[in-house]
């Protein structure tokens, strides 16, 4: 807007509404102006009105009106033209009698006295037939009076000031310096990502102490499955293990031939000792199984393996492998000191980083919203009895700026979305570097590994082609080597082929799986290295650190190719190479673990992403998010001159003094300002005090609580299995417990329901929860039976739903009604994230530490969740959720709706009764809601976790199969709400959706290839699963209310959607138990399927239903259609 | 297993030697007789290596009959005026004179009668002991005789040569005069036909005076080696252990490879390969049972017959090279190779 603004309307009452807003733009670019807007308000609405009352009275008379403001250095000025007889009000106007008292005055004339006291200056002229009026908002200063130059450009000192305030705010970049909230953030985010990279590193050592240590254990395996073999062999019929003496032999022999680096025993099975080379060990405790390898432990120095001997298949003794500890080619400490660096070099460049963007994105909001907030407490601090009316604009005023010029939510969401993603996205640095790392820390070491049990497998060919070649003369002389070599390869696992060559490099004889590709590969090698070159840095980088940049696999592999290839020598009678020994070891192995680290790393990242995100929501709400709420209460409460309310003390730093500074504002100007005209005052008792939501205060508390269940997701079957009563169906057992647990949770969820809408009720239901499950989960810790497990799980239960419950009646009291999805969306994110990152956590730890840490950890959340709970959920119960709302309208709508939904039991069950009656629901419920749930808990949580381990898996694999259901529904989410709103087709969504997710669990059976693939098909079977939920579950809410209309008009959404919950989790209950039958009699992937296509089943029913009989009811379907015709 | 703590084992020695005034020292030197078939033999030299090591004194007296079982009356009046501690016989025949059957077992008084009875009695290198009726069954015998088999059991010889290389025909020469010899051979046919391999047998004819006729022998191993064996079992017949090496020389010309059933056919004659009872290690583990009668006063009616518990797989390399007929390579594992 320039500096003076015209406008021409005609003198009507509708037109009063748009000359407000003409001088509240004008007064919006204009501070000088803007400093006298309440006034420039006031005068121009008497004006106005007493105009518009001429033109009615006077007929023929031309009601145009012009208004001009014009911005001056001390304000501004306003000159109104109208038409009519010649009349200056300031001269030929009565005066107002203002001493006879109110009921023997005449009517009128008091206006002026008002626009009289409210300006500093008036002047009338006659101009061109018409009346104009001169009004000057802002007194001129002795020092702007002597001083012409500077007249335009200064004001009063106490304008001067709002000015400078003003100015500062709406140029905040001057002054968007970090402060201390910037730095606590920064502080929490350099705990959260120091604290898990530290954790993963110990995690990866951890792992890759298991994984060498094994490799390490099993080195010698190929030979001692060869020696066990070859005894066995040797037992020919009638033989008794004692009595061959080959055996002595033999294991002497492979001893000698190993340089004497580990010690054969031969055990009869009463444990004595028959034979052996080097130190005898123990025998085993229990015999391993035919074709097993078991680790002893009978020395602490040693790796012992013992196999079994078999005679025609049946078990005669046993031989035991053991070498010393020391020999490993790696060093615990090494690995120890390598990883460290490794997390050290990962966080170095991520500080500054962190530092920057940190300051870039938080620091310049809150920057920004602290100058706004100083601008606001200044003005606040003006505010005087004297001129109450004046001061409480001031504020409102600066509230406006803070809140249009600072709007901080623009700068996260709209503007500068591209930092937050930076941000986020840098807190996956320094784990992708470590994640790197890591891998090269362990890669040598393996592949050392991989070489050495190589050399072993080899070594053993060699030595029984060497002794042929030395007694029979020549390699034309061997005899079977095919079948030797197979056995050998056999022994190894991993071993890809072994191959005799002459020494030019021709294939003599060959046992490989692809024989075609290793005759390419062994010519091949005989060509000069293909080894990368290390580059400068990488030089410097090792010499530094230790830890090669360049991986060793890439260079000891060849072409395309996982092939470790090792060759050893045939010498002849006179020393002379006569043939090479060729083997190559599948690395698969090595790059599993690479992917596992990979893998654990995106896990890792994705947790700490969601919880740095849960940690920041939390930070801005309670640093930003809810003094900007309070200020748009304000403003809108400010700007319906209402002085009624005020709020608690809240937040931090410069918004709590703010929130102070105003509430003292506004309890001054209430007392001082009782004759002034156009404020809404508080009654004799002073001003009411406000509670505003807290929605985002339950989202840490909710995370870390599904987090805690979440974790249990991938082990809960296997670990309640062990449980079961003896010589009973395991599975059958799992099924009752986790069924147990959503018994208890069922009838909590619709208890914790009514007890959280009491006063204060969430807050205490949620601890109450968090206690029980607490309980519950310490109980898993300390269960030893059948009984003792059902009892933790049930407490566990009866916790789980009462946080459930009062989660979401939180989320309900904190959301306004007209926005009551995006909460809801909001607490489904919290649990869909919890639920995607829990059981990868769960997994990883279980893997790691084993089962108890990953219930202990458990455990600790739930504690932490309970105290946050505590920490942040408000007592109260908020008075708005709308800051454009009255306080006293929304507290009446809250009590009818109480009135309607706490009249007893007795009326819950007429309630009750009346919407079960309509069938829209109940079939919805009994088609899609039901079912949908019993997948969730019988399918997702109980059979696939099963059909994991029944496949060979481990805690690890069924979390990450676990973990596609809530990637699919965190990233559908966003898309899938808006689209079903748009297109209202709730029941083709929720119809859709449930035939998604249970044809999703039909696919591993549609492949029957639960073998090596099962889990990649397992895997896209949750995921479809999770879309299928994302297309129903959120839609089923919007099509239940849609389909219940009269029901919900007439008792609320709420009892609706209590009951819905309730019903839901009917098949919340039944699924583990149906799961649980289906299990005594089919395998988990068979009893997955049957459930599925009962899904299947009802979804069709129910989509043929909604399709003949539709979404709303005949009623609302005639009142629609005649409004239509 | 009883632990005896060294209080108790001190009380207990002081104990046995207030008990035993006669003062019977453990070093008192006992008597042996040996009564051998063909003169000592390896097995004759473990035995003696066995008391050296022990440092245990021995007088062994030595009488061979020289591979005729007619001697061994006489030698059996010997022992009877001497009256050894111990009576040592080798051989089959040898152990029929003086051990005689199982009383049990005997078809009548004539059918081989125990000729010493109050004497401990230890046999050793009698191929097949129940088959000859000398025992019913490995074990104690509840007589004053116990001893040795060395032997390998015929399915083990049998699953040994396969694993040489795979085979479906094998020829057996053989003396049918000999008891131990005839056993061997029907014997081999009965596995063989289980094992679906065919056994040609091709009995030795006697000469005029009923005994082996040697001259025979090139017809036979031309005749086998004709049938299509592609080998020649060697069993445990004295008379073939005689003509050995010419035995393997005619199948070896013939590139019939034998397989030897005793180690003295592969040491002294050119059998390709064996699976074999060491001789030296029978006679350890006849000393062992010898050791436990005269110095562990233990009663040798109480002291098991058992199958020496070592077996050696030898293949003759050199005879390998020769017929060049090699082993699979897995034998290399237990196999031991030997040349002479």
């Amino acid at each position: 807007m320039s500096e003076v603004e015209h406008l021409e309307l005609t003198a009507e009452t509708k037109n009063l509404e748009v000359l407000v807003e003409w001088i509240e733009e004008f007064c919006a670019e204009h501070w000088e102006a803007a400093a006298h807007e309440y006034r420039i308000q006031l005068v121009v609405e008497e004006l106005f009105l007493n105009l518009i009352h001429h033109v009615e009275d006077e007929e023929g008379l031309d009601d145009t009106v012009t208004f001009q403001l014009k911005r001056t250095p001390q304000g501004a000025e306003l000159t109104i033209v109208s038409s009519g007889p010649e009349f200056d009000p300031f001269d030929d106007a009565p005066e107002p009698d203002l001493d006879s008292p109110v009921d023997e005055r005449t009517v009128g004339g008091l206006g002026i006295v008002i626009v009289r006291e409210l300006t500093d200056d008036q002047s009338y002229k006659r101009v061109s037939g018409k009346n104009q009026l001169i009004l000057s908002f802002g007194k001129e200063t002795s020092e702007q009076s002597g001083s012409e130059n500077n007249h335009e450009h200064s004001s009063s000192v106490g304008d001067s000031e709002d000015q400078t305030n003003l100015s500062a705010a709406a140029a905040p970049s001057e002054s968007c310096r970090p402060r201390s909230i910037t730095f606590q953030i920064l502080a929490v985010l350099l705990v959260l990502v120091t604290a898990s990279v530290a954790s993963t590193a110990v995690l990866n050592y951890i792992k890759f102490e298991r994984i060498l240590t094994n490799a390490t254990a099993a080195r010698y395996d190929p030979v001692l499955r060869e020696v066990d073999r070859s005894i066995g062999e040797s037992l020919l019929r009638g033989l008794t293990l004692s009595s061959t003496q080959t055996t002595q032999t033999f294991l002497e022999r492979s001893t000698q031939q190993f340089g004497q680096n580990f010690s054969l025993t031969v055990h009869d099975l009463d444990g004595a000792t028959l034979f052996h080379s080097g130190e005898a060990v123990l025998a085993p405790d229990p015999v391993p199984a035919i074709g097993e390898i078991m680790s002893g432990s009978s020395q602490p120095d040693q790796y012992v393996r013992h196999a079994a001997i078999t005679q025609n298949g049946v078990i005669v003794g046993t031989i035991t492998l053991s070498h010393p500890t020391t020999e490993a080619s790696w060093d615990i400490e090494e690995v120890s000191d390598e990883l460290e660096t490794a997390a050290i070099i990962s966080l170095v460049p991520f500080l500054p980083l962190l530092l920057v963007l940190t300051i870039l994105m938080i620091g310049r909001i809150e920057g920004r919203l602290h100058a706004g907030m100083l601008a606001v407490e200044r003005a606040s601090e003006k505010l005087t009895a004297q001129n109450p009316v004046e001061g409480i604009w001031r504020v409102q005023r600066f509230l406006g700026i803070v809140r249009k010029g600072q709007d901080w939510t623009r700068e996260m969401t709209g503007s500068r979305p591209i930092l937050l993603i930076l941000l986020l996205g840098l807190l996956a640095f320094p784990f992708l570097i470590f994640g790197f790392l890591s891998v090269r820390v362990l890669e040598p070491k393996y592949l050392n590994e991989f070489e050495t049990q190589t050399i072993t497998a080899v070594t053993g060919v060699q030595r029984r082609v060497d002794y042929a070649v030395s007694a029979f003369g020549g390699l034309s002389t061997l005899r079977d080597v095919e079948r030797v070599l197979d056995r050998a390869r056999s022994s190894a696992p991993g071993m890809s082929f072994f191959a005799l060559t002459d020494p030019d490099g021709d294939i003599l004889h060959l046992s490989a799986d692809f024989p075609l590709e290793v005759r390419s590969q062994i010519s091949m090698l005989s060509a000069a290295s293909t080894a990368a070159p290390v580059t400068p840095f990488e030089q410097t980088f090792f010499d530094l650190t230790g830890i090669a940049l360049n991986s060793p696999v890439a260079m000891a592999e060849d072409g395309d190719s996982d092939l470790l290839i090792t060759n050893l020598p045939i010498t002849g009678e006179n020393g002379d190479t006569i043939g090479l020994l060729y083997a190559g070891v599948d690395i698969e192995t090595l790059n599993a673990v690479k992917r596992d680290i990979w893998i654990d790393t995106g896990v890792v990242i994705f947790a700490v992403i969601l919880i740095a995100t849960e940690l920041l929501i939390l930070v801005f709400s309670v640093l930003l998010i809810r003094p900007a709420w309070a200020i748009d209460f304000l403003m809108a409460r400010l700007r319906h001159r209402d002085l009624r309310f005020t709020l608690p003390a809240f937040g931090g730093g410069s918004a709590k003094r703010v929130i102070q500074r105003i509430n003292e504002a506004i309890s001054q100007a209430a007392a001082s300002a009782r004759s002034t005209l156009c404020l809404i005052l508080p009654s004799s008792k002073g001003p009411d005090t406000v509670h505003i939501p807290a929605l985002s205060h339950v989202r840490l508390p909710l995370f870390l609580f599904f987090l805690a269940e979440a974790l249990l997701r991938p082990i809960l079957p296997q670990f309640l299995g062990t449980f079961a009563p003896t010589e009973s169906d395991s599975n059958f057992w799992t099924g009752i417990i986790m069924a147990g647990f959503m018994a208890t949770s069922l009838f909590s969820v619709l208890v914790g329901s009514f007890l959280s809408e009491r006063t204060g009720g969430p807050r205490l239901v949620f601890f109450v929860g968090a206690v029980c499950s607490g309980f519950g989960m310490f109980g898993h810790l300390i269960a030893n039976d059948f009984y003792s497990i059902l009892g933790s799980r049930m407490l566990a239960g009866l916790g789980y739903g009462l946080v459930y419950a009062a989660a979401q009646v939180h989320v309900a009291k904190h959301t306004d009604p007209i926005r009551r999805t995006t909460g809801f969306s909001s607490f489904l994110a919290v649990i869909v994230a919890a639920e995607v990152c829990g059981p990868a956590i769960g997994g990883i730890v279980a893997d790691r530490f084993g089962l108890f840490p990953a219930f202990s950890t458990a455990f600790a959340l739930i504690v932490s969740s309970g105290a946050l709970c505590l920490l942040l959920l408000p007592r109260i119960s908020p008075s708005i959720t709308n800051p454009n709302m009255r306080p006293e309208l929304s507290r009446t709508e809250a009590a009818s709706n109480q009135a309607l939904q706490m009249t007893g039991w007795r009326s819950q069950l007429e309630m009750a009764r009346e919407i079960l009656s309509n069938k829209r629901f109940s079939v919805a419920i009994i088609c899609f809601a039901i079912p949908a749930k019993a997948l969730l808990t019988g399918g997702l949580f109980l059979l696939v976790p099963l059909i994991v381990f029944a496949s060979g898996g481990g805690a690890a694999e069924s979390a990450r199969v676990l973990m596609g259901y809530g990637l699919a529904i965190l990233l559908l989410l966003i898309f899938v709400a808006p689209l079903a709103d748009r297109w209202r087709g709730f029941s083709l969504w929720v119809a859709a959706g449930s035939m998604v997710a249970a044809v999703g669990f039909i696919v591993p059976n549609g492949w029957i290839l639960l073998g090596d693939g099962g889990l990649l098909f397992l895997f896209i079977a949750t995921v479809l699963f999770g879309i299928g939920q994302t297309l129903s579950i959120p839609t089923q809410i919007s099509f239940l209310l849609e389909s219940t209309d009269r029901q919900t008009m007439r008792f609320g959404s709420g009892p609706v959607l209590g009951l819905f919950r309730f019903l839901e989790r009917l098949g919340s209950f039944a699924g583990p138990l149906i799961a649980g039958v289906l299990l005594l009699h089919y395998s988990p992937d068979i009893a997955l399927k049957w459930m599925a296509l009962g899904a299947v089943l009802l979804s069709a029913l129910g989509l043929s239903w909604f399709l003949a009989f539709g979404q709303q009811d005949e009623e609302s379907q005639i009142n629609a259609l005649l409004i239509e015709t | 297993m009883l632990y005896l703590s060294r209080r108790e084992l001190c009380g207990g020695l002081v104990a046995a030697t207030v008990l035993n005034p006669i003062g019977v020292s453990a070093t008192t030197s006992k008597t042996i007789f040996m009564v051998l078939w063909r003169g000592e033999t390896e097995v004759e030299k473990g035995f003696r290596g066995h008391f050296e090591q022990l440092d245990q004194p021995v007088d062994i007296i030595v009488r061979s009959v020289e591979r005729d079982a007619d001697k061994v009356k006489e030698i059996v009046e010997e022992i009877k005026s001497v009256g050894p501690d111990l009576v040592y016989s080798w051989g089959t025949s040898v152990t029929l004179a003086i051990a005689g059957r199982d009383p049990d077992l005997s078809e009548g008084p004539d059918d081989y009668p125990p000729q010493i009875t109050d004497i401990p009695v230890l046999f050793t290198m009698v191929s097949q002991p129940i088959k000859s009726r000398i025992i019913k069954e490995f074990g104690p015998t509840g007589r004053n005789v116990t001893g040795v088999s060395h032997l390998v059991p015929l399915e083990t010889q049998f699953e040994a040569m396969q694993a040489y290389m795979p085979v479906d025909r094998i020829s057996i020469i053989f003396t049918p005069t000999e008891t131990n010899s005839m056993i061997a051979a029907d014997r081999l046919v009965e596995i063989g036909q289980r094992m679906n391999v065919r056994v040609d047998q091709f009995p030795v004819p006697n000469t005029t005076d009923g005994s082996p006729d040697p001259e025979a022998l090139p017809s036979l191993i031309s005749e086998a080696s004709a049938s299509g064996a592609q080998f020649l079992y060697l069993g445990p017949d004295s008379f073939l252990g005689q003509y050995a090496q010419r035995v393997t020389d005619l199948a070896n010309a013939l590139q019939l490879p034998s397989f030897a059933s005793v180690e003295r056919m592969l040491s002294a004659s050119d059998a390709l390969y064996g699976l074999v009872a060491r001789y030296q290690k029978v006679g350890q583990f006849t000393a062992t049972k010898a050791e436990r009668i005269l110095f562990g006063n233990e009663d040798p009616a109480n002291i098991p017959v058992e199958l020496l518990p070592e077996f050696s797989y030898l293949i003759r390399s050199d005879v390998a090279r020769k017929l060049n007929i090699y082993p699979s390579l897995a034998l290399m594992d237990y196999a031991e190779t030997i040349e002479p």
